[in-house]
């Protein structure tokens, strides 16, 4: 059978049926990945402030406020969250423009996501060698010399400069582990995902070419 | 005039334009909960963006816009793939006649969903009967590249309606 000849019968079906009730459909929460991920988002915003909260508070109150500087550390690193939430947030919105012309709409998904995902594997890369830095900094400023030690810190048998070397030993090993299990873990996230939408443009693209 | 529409009066152009979104999802989802699913995300879409919808276009160019980008980038592919045909609404006629237009119709969908997604929405737009101008309005391609693809899709379309008929 024609094409032609099916288009009759295609516009048979718009006939009206029985009529659908959308009002309950309104109140809906959106089910795309887009607002999915804003979701995710906005608990891991939630759970960061309650629990950074909770350690704060900690810190302030117990040990007679003799580790109030963690308390400002960790403040120092909700901060640091909260800039990481506003990029990420704001990445989100400029993700898609839904009443655009589906070509420039799907040019603009895969663009954003890309520096999305960019942002979020670098983000997590850089975040261990900050927490490494700060617990050597702690041990070396706050914890009484011959206890149990996650760092080798500077003492009688142990120069400040090997001591340094140790630390950027563990630091450069960290961020070479972290460097490709966050590449790894947002390649899992948002891999497939991407690679659809830049299947899909070219299916736009190449015809484009051969016109 | 738009900016300040009532619910009311996006309700009934939704209502007027129902049959085109049930059509985009009969063509991006295989099975009913997912149509389901897909078809309630339109409409909350739609819903999002009509504070936005400034009457430049028409608003079947805009519902097109959103219902396609809502079922395009935001595909979830099952497997199975169950014809469906309850939702669709046949003309009323004799039962066997009824019976044939629909196995007609359920082979299109199915040679639709075979197409790559974007060639499903050029071959959608062009059994609506729009112009190759309206459908670059919708899809951001160049009318050569819509004809090219079309001539192509024509082609996919006609051997595969004809392996559904012949059960080949």
């Amino acid at each position: 059978m024609e094409l032609e000849q099916l288009k009759d019968m295609w516009k048979e079906q718009d006939q009206v049926s029985s009529p659908i009730d959308f009002q309950p459909i309104l109140g809906k929460k959106s089910k795309s990945p887009i607002a999915i991920m804003k979701r995710h988002l906005n608990f891991e915003l939630f759970f960061v402030l309650v629990s950074y909260g909770l350690v704060i508070a900690f810190y302030l109150i117990a040990f007679s406020g003799r580790f109030a500087v963690v308390a400002g550390m960790y403040i120092v690193i909700g901060l640091l969250f909260c800039l990481y939430y506003y990029k990420k947030y704001r990445l989100l919105n400029d993700m898609e423009c839904m009443a655009c012309q589906v070509k420039s709409n799907l040019g603009q998904q895969v663009k954003t996501l890309e520096r999305y995902v960019r942002f979020y594997w670098l983000a997590g890369t850089a975040i261990l060698p900050i927490i490494m830095i700060f617990f050597y900094w702690f041990e070396y400023t706050f914890l009484s010399p011959g206890g149990a030690r996650i760092f080798m810190l500077p003492s009688e048998t142990v120069s400040m400069p090997a001591s340094l070397g140790n630390l950027a030993i563990w630091i450069t090993i960290a961020t070479i582990a972290g460097y490709y299990v966050n590449r790894w873990y947002v390649k899992k996230l948002y891999g497939k995902h991407i690679d659809k939408l830049k299947q899909m443009l070219l299916q736009m693209e190449d015809e484009t070419i051969a016109s | 005039m738009h900016q300040n529409a009532s619910q009311t009066e996006f309700l009934k152009l939704v209502e007027q334009h129902r049959g085109i979104i049930i059509k985009i999802c009969a063509i991006y989802a295989r099975q009913a909960e997912e149509r389901e699913d897909l078809f309630q995300e339109v409409i909350v879409q739609l819903w999002k963006a009509w504070p936005s919808f400034k009457g430049l276009s028409k608003f079947s160019t805009w519902l097109y816009r959103i219902a396609l980008n809502t079922s395009i980038s935001g595909l979830r592919k099952k497997k199975t793939d169950l014809v469906y045909m309850d939702q669709l609404h046949m003309p009323e006629s004799g039962y066997e006649e009824d019976n044939t237009r629909k196995e007609q119709l359920g082979a299109l969908y199915r040679a639709i969903r075979q197409l790559p997604e974007i060639d499903r929405a050029v071959v959608m737009l062009f059994l609506e009967d729009h112009s190759y101008e309206e459908m670059e309005e919708i899809l951001g391609i160049s009318q050569g590249a819509l004809r090219v693809k079309m001539a192509r899709a024509k082609e996919k379309l006609k051997r595969t309606i004809q392996t559904i008929e012949y059960g080949a």
